[in-house]
């Protein structure tokens, strides 16, 4: 990278030079942020083949496997999430890397899921929510958990966000069925710009490690 | 015409500009960050950091993360100011009004 002199004052030549030279800067520190990508993505697919097996399941009147199907989907986010959190631990931080940023993601995505997972838990046990409604509060919670991370973060999570919330509102519309619509929505509105936002980040090292 | 137009004198120089554009995007920066981001050697960035410091655009920060030395550095308010109207100025000279 070259940091050329100029003439004393910006001239009509030069000036754009500079504006150049002040947008590729802002976007070098924009692109410098490490969201931890791989839990959205791993959580999507588990959402995405999950719910919709859950609800025909749940339909077909099988609620043990249906309860089965449940716990080894969320012991498994919970595994990849444990295996890609360790993994990353021991990744050197990306150089020059937005750790603010990165830090409002994290909250953004735990302060939209604790109270999801606090519904979920306490909601069906007193009558608050019904237990088939429980999914339509993770879509809502995902929903306000993709905003957010579009807000502090990339565009594409917020588009997603409105989709998931999209899906939540059919989903509140045919409740027997929530499970076949929210998984597609909240599964593709996760892994999608999780791998849009991973692929950046692997992209970006890369090009530190060629440099 | 251009001529007219007062620039900020440190802000002409391409790496205190570029400080100012990193910390005008980001809460906050390290200097490593700094460094990793305008791709400039350890002591010019010391160099132009000081400057900017001292003319009060850049808030620094010296302190022991782990035992180690971390300096971080944030924008004032004088100093977005000072960028936006640069940027400002800039891009009415190379509008050519």
């Amino acid at each position: 990278m070259t940091h050329p002199t100029h003439p004393a004052h910006p001239t009509s030549d030069t000036a754009p030079d500079d504006l150049r030279y002040i947008r590729g800067v802002l976007e070098r520190t924009q692109r410098r942020i490490d969201p931890h990508a791989l839990h959205f993505v791993s959580w999507g697919a588990i959402v995405l083949v999950s719910y919709p097996v859950m609800n025909w399941l749940q339909n077909a009147g099988r609620l043990r496997e249906m309860a089965i199907v449940g716990g080894v989907a969320l012991a498994l986010g919970i595994a990849l999430s444990v295996a890609f959190e360790w993994r990353l631990s021991r990744r050197p931080r990306l150089e020059g890397e937005d750790t603010f940023v990165s830090a409002q993601i994290h909250r953004v995505v735990w302060g939209a899921l604790a109270p999801a997972i606090a519904l979920s838990a306490t909601g069906p046990a007193i009558g608050f929510i019904d237990g088939p409604a429980v999914p339509i509060v993770w879509g809502l919670a995902y929903a306000v958990m993709a905003y957010m991370v579009g807000v502090v973060y990339r565009r594409e999570f917020m588009w997603s966000g409105l989709a998931i919330f999209v899906g939540s509102v059919l989903a509140m519309n045919f409740v027997d069925h929530a499970g076949f619509i929210l998984g597609p929505f909240m599964g593709l509105g996760m892994i999608v710009p999780g791998l849009m936002a991973e692929f950046r980040v692997r992209r970006l090292r890369a090009e530190d490690a060629a440099a | 015409m251009s001529r007219e137009l007062d620039f900020d004198p440190l802000l002409m120089s391409r790496v205190r500009l570029g400080i100012v554009a990193v910390l005008v995007e980001r809460d906050a920066a390290t200097f490593p960050d700094l460094k990793a981001v305008l791709g400039v050697t350890q002591g010019n960035l010391g160099v132009h950091l000081r400057k900017l410091e001292e003319a009060g655009y850049v808030a620094v920060e010296k302190e022991f993360a782990d035992r180690k030395p971390r300096t971080t550095a944030r924008l004032t308010t004088v100093g977005r100011t000072a960028f936006l109207t640069h940027v400002e100025r800039l891009g009415r000279i190379a509008r050519g009004e």
